[in-house]
């Protein structure tokens, strides 16, 4: 009798034993798994925070870019604007009809520069004159702006301007 | 860009500009601007200007604007 219980004891034992270390290699399984989707997690999220970093930085530089273009918009108009000024103080005939040889000469320097301003917006290379130019009106009286900016960009020879 | 002439008229001048250009030895013909007209001329060419100063600024826009994405970008790709 004893031996019997002894052997159905072994019995359950082995059974036990067989459960104990399958849930035993089953959670160790489960567990590589869950270490496994954590890394992949914390990959995705390190991803997304780069992703999240990118797309602001992205985001302040289109701001920044756009703020330089409607500043550089403002300063186009008032550079345009300021022929539209000019003209309204003249009256073009009547300056014509006292002058004409004044004017036709203020025209033509006018036009030759307003060419200009188009030759130096479409990257040409400034002449010596302009190089050494003193000032935004000697430069051309029909662009000035763009004395400054050749200004800043080292262009223009260190002893002119003011 | 080539280089022209504009020639004003007004009555006073007027026969001795015609007979200038007669000297000249060309044929006699003028394409005539009234002073309005001029101005006009001239604020056409000031708004083309401004048009070529906008897209030179939208293109410097996007210059900077690309640039400073793929530095973005690059730095995303490392720090990952």
């Amino acid at each position: 009798m004893g031996m019997k219980l002894a052997g159905v004891m072994f019995l359950v034992m082995c059974i036990m034993g067989g459960i104990g270390y399958w849930y035993y290699n089953d959670t160790q399984e489960r567990m590589a798994i869950l270490q496994e989707n954590n890394a992949k997690l914390e990959i995705a999220v390190e991803t997304n925070e780069a992703a999240l970093e990118s797309l602001q930085t992205s985001y302040a530089s289109a701001q920044a870019e756009n703020t330089r273009l409607n500043d550089a918009y403002a300063s186009i108009r008032r550079q345009n604007q300021a022929l539209a000024d000019k003209l309204q103080q003249i009256d073009l005939t009547a300056a014509a009809i006292a002058n004409a040889e004044g004017i036709e000469r203020a025209v033509n320097r006018g036009t030759e520069n307003a060419g200009r301003c188009f030759e130096l917006l479409s990257g040409a290379e400034l002449t010596d004159k302009e190089r050494n130019a003193e000032n935004d009106i000697a430069f051309n009286k029909e662009c000035p702006w763009l004395y400054d900016t050749y200004k800043s960009r080292g262009l223009l020879n260190e002893a002119t301007g003011n | 860009m080539r280089k022209l002439e504009w020639i004003v008229i007004n009555e006073a001048n007027v026969d001795a500009v015609i007979a200038r250009l007669a000297a000249s030895g060309k044929p006699f013909a003028i394409y005539g601007l009234s002073g309005d007209g001029y101005g006009d001329l001239g604020l056409n060419f000031s708004d083309i200007r401004a048009l070529v100063q906008q897209q030179q600024a939208i293109i410097a826009a996007y210059e900077g604007y690309y640039e400073q994405a793929e530095q973005a970008m690059d730095n995303a790709v490392v720090n990952e």
